[in-house]
């Protein structure tokens, strides 16, 4: 199985370098990079990244807005997310790289399209650590409240305090911090699954009044109408960027024909369900009033008012490890985007510089860390996740396009070992459906998106024009 | 002649002293350069930056083995987890022995721990391409472990046979020291009987160890530490046999 490499330009222009691909290293003609990631290890990094966001920050605000249909908001969100996780699955194991959906569109579209997909992604992923990071500053002022730790300042101030602080402090350690984080992040994620296991068995069970926590009568008030709900699933997608995270690391993945697709769609499936039960027991427990009184950490009250103070502990604990892991991947995966772009010539060849001590890349960090920082100061939950999700969207759309027009093609390197079935159908629908949730968006959220991707277009024509990518593997 | 694998951390300043280069000598030696990159960078980022100097530092290793009489070749790998990479490469080349180096000036004494028949052939044979370039005391350590039925008289024939083989390669008898330890193989024994014999290199196999014991950078690392010497760590006649099949 042999597949060319796209390698590194000093002059802008990519190289071909000779690789052989094995289920357990890449090998090129100089070296070998060792595959050290395993199934397990690429579930987590999907599930990590995702269940912050969903489970613990959009409950109160997507319940507040039309009730129990929020259940359908989330499960259209899981239904657009696994129409792209296929045509995802498919390029990734044609070409198991780090650099993931930058990657596939550069190679199949061309540089226009992959320098705008390339730098968006950058701040998508900039825009969505924000999010993570404000969400975590919300449960840890609740933390705070709980341990009676109280401020003089507003609660808003300390809310941006704390994230801003968390930022900086994700973007140190990742540069000096060479312990294996990634056999942490797996014990986090095993541990929060249990929790919300344990949480929404509890809840799902007062749900169908099997036992009854003594939770107030008056349920929310459900708002089945088409536009809400579409509106709600543009927003709450933010939950759901993080299945595509798995193919970066595609070059690390051990057997990557078989974990690969596994990963992503098995992130996939499991979140959906854990994010549909999360707002069938959020919307049974409380009003909408009470929802959008509760905002972004309606989870705590939820969690009180099923199990007291025990269970108010619990979602803090879990809010606070899920938006932390949540964070903590999405500076990680900025980074990588960084340098799949630099790696190309789209960037300065130093934004993905190595230094030899930490052996990390610090530049690309904290290219990442740096405005996460300004953005995260802002507060502006909704935003933040609306942006994100828009660049988001036009990357996974444009995934689906690349996926159609390579197999249009068929060039012979193509051989993925994964093929999406049902012919263009799938790819088809993911485009249409990732490009139309943005429709549904914020107005503000749609023109700060459309801003990000004219001025990355502008950084096309200024910098990168003369860099051909498409087919350079 | 043996086949030895030996990792060297060549981006972080580790190297294969000039004792060592000399010992090895009369074997096949594949130096396996690895550099252990962090969770936050893709090996493939490592490799662009840091493979020119790798190679370099490659290429002047093999250069020194060769000139000692050694076949070198050498291979570069970037990694999360050196364990898997090791027996990964390990598999491919059927290498019959790894190498954990530790700086030594000079390789003049030879600590040689066995803990059962089959490991005779291949420790036997790993000494007899060692002794073709150096000249050292030689320390024989049979282990007895009752596990495997093996008393004090069978500890005695094997290192007999040993000391056969070794003198039939050319040392001189004199130089050979053998001793029967009425313990079982492990670390706490090795190094207690080792220790103060000013010890430039040691010879075991990982048969014999506890499972626990034979993750790579345990057990040997264990002894490599303790006794700052390197570890010469010969697979098993049978485990060899196994992998090719």
């Amino acid at each position: 199985m042999d597949a060319g490499d796209g390698n590194g330009a000093t002059d802008g222009i990519p190289e071909s370098e000779r690789t052989v691909e094995t289920d357990e290293a890449t090998l090129t003609e100089e070296a070998e990079l060792e595959r050290t990631l395993g199934l397990a290890g690429g579930l987590a990094i999907g599930i990590g990244t995702m269940i912050g966001a969903g489970i613990f920050v959009f409950p109160g605000l997507a319940g507040a807005e039309v009730g129990t249909a929020a259940t359908v908001s989330f499960a259209i969100g899981g239904v657009v997310a696994m129409l792209v996780a296929l045509p995802t699955s498919e390029l990734a194991t044609a070409m198991p790289k780090s650099g993931g959906g930058y990657y596939f569109i550069s190679r199949g579209l061309g540089t226009l399209a992959g320098t705008v997909v390339g730098l968006s992604l950058w701040f998508g992923l900039v825009f969505a650590t924000a999010f993570y990071l404000v969400g975590l500053g919300f449960y840890a002022l609740d933390a705070l409240a709980e341990v009676g730790i109280e401020f003089a300042m507003s609660p808003g101030l300390i809310v941006s305090v704390i994230a801003v602080l968390s930022g900086i402090g994700f973007t140190v350690l990742n540069v000096t911090g060479t312990e294996n984080a990634a056999k942490l992040q797996n014990g986090i994620v095993a541990l929060l699954l249990s929790m919300l296991v344990a949480f929404l068995g509890f809840g799902l069970l007062e749900v169908f009044g099997l036992v009854d926590a003594d939770t107030p009568p008056g349920e929310a008030q459900d708002v089945w109408a088409a536009m809400p709900i579409m509106s709600v699933a543009a927003l709450v997608f933010t939950s759901y960027l993080g299945f595509a995270q798995v193919a970066t690391v595609a070059g690390e993945m051990k057997n990557p024909g078989r974990n690969l697709p596994l990963a992503m769609i098995g992130s996939v499936i499991i979140v959906t369900v854990m994010y549909i039960l999360t707002i069938l027991v959020a919307t049974d427990v409380f009003t909408q009033d009470q929802l959008a009184d509760a905002g972004e950490t309606a989870m705590v009250d939820i969690g009180r008012e099923l199990l007291g103070a025990v269970g108010a502990l619990v979602i803090i604990l879990g809010g606070l490890l899920a938006t932390m892991s949540s964070a903590n991947a999405s500076i990680l995966s900025t980074s990588r985007a960084i340098y799949g772009v630099s790696k190309d010539g789209l960037l300065p060849k130093w934004a993905s510089r190595i230094n030899l001590k930490y052996g990390t890349p610090h530049v690309a960090l904290g290219l990442a860390g740096g405005p996460v920082i300004v953005l995260a100061a802002t507060r502006q939950v909704s935003l933040l996740a609306e942006v994100a999700s828009f660049l988001h969207l036009i990357m996974y759309g444009l995934i689906c396009v690349a996926l159609l027009a390579i197999r249009r093609d068929e060039p012979d390197w193509y051989d993925p070992d994964f093929r999406v079935p049902g012919g263009p159908v799938i790819p088809a629908l993911g485009a249409i459906s990732s490009f139309g949730l943005i429709l549904f968006m914020d107005t503000a959220s749609q023109l700060i998106g459309l801003a990000i991707m004219l001025g990355t277009a502008v950084w096309y024509f200024y910098y990168a024009r003369d860099i051909t990518l498409k087919g350079a593997l | 002649m043996t086949h030895v694998l030996v990792p060297v951390a060549v981006l972080d300043g580790e190297t294969i002293s000039p004792g060592l280069i000399e010992a090895l000598g009369g074997l096949t030696v594949t130096v396996l350069g690895y550099h252990e990159v962090p969770e936050q960078t893709p090996p493939e980022q490592a490799r662009e930056q840091f493979i020119d100097r790798a190679t370099e530092i490659l290429d002047n290793i093999a250069a020194e083995l060769e000139a000692e009489g050694a076949t070198a070749y050498h291979r570069m790998v970037f990694t999360k987890d050196l364990d898997t990479s090791v027996k990964r490469v390990a598999a491919e080349i059927e290498s019959e022995a790894t190498l954990i180096v530790r700086p030594t000036p000079e390789v003049e004494e030879i600590y040689v721990a066995i803990g059962s028949e089959k490991q005779l052939p291949v420790i036997g044979a790993a000494l007899e391409s060692l002794v073709t370039t150096v000249d050292a005391d030689i320390f024989l350590r049979f282990f007895v472990d009752e596990e495997r039925a093996t008393d004090e008289s069978d500890g005695e024939r094997i290192l007999a046979q040993l000391t056969d083989m070794l003198t039939e390669a050319g040392v001189s008898p004199e130089r050979i020291d053998t001793a029967v330890q009425a313990k079982k193989i492990a670390v706490g024994p090795i190094v207690a009987d080792a220790q103060g014999r000013g010890v430039d290199l040691v010879v075991l196999s990982d048969s014999g160890l506890s499972l626990a014991e034979i993750v790579f950078g345990d057990i040997e690392e264990r002894i490599a530490n303790q006794l700052l010497a390197p570890v010469l760590v010969v697979r098993p006649a049978d485990t060899v046999e196994q992998e090719e099949e």
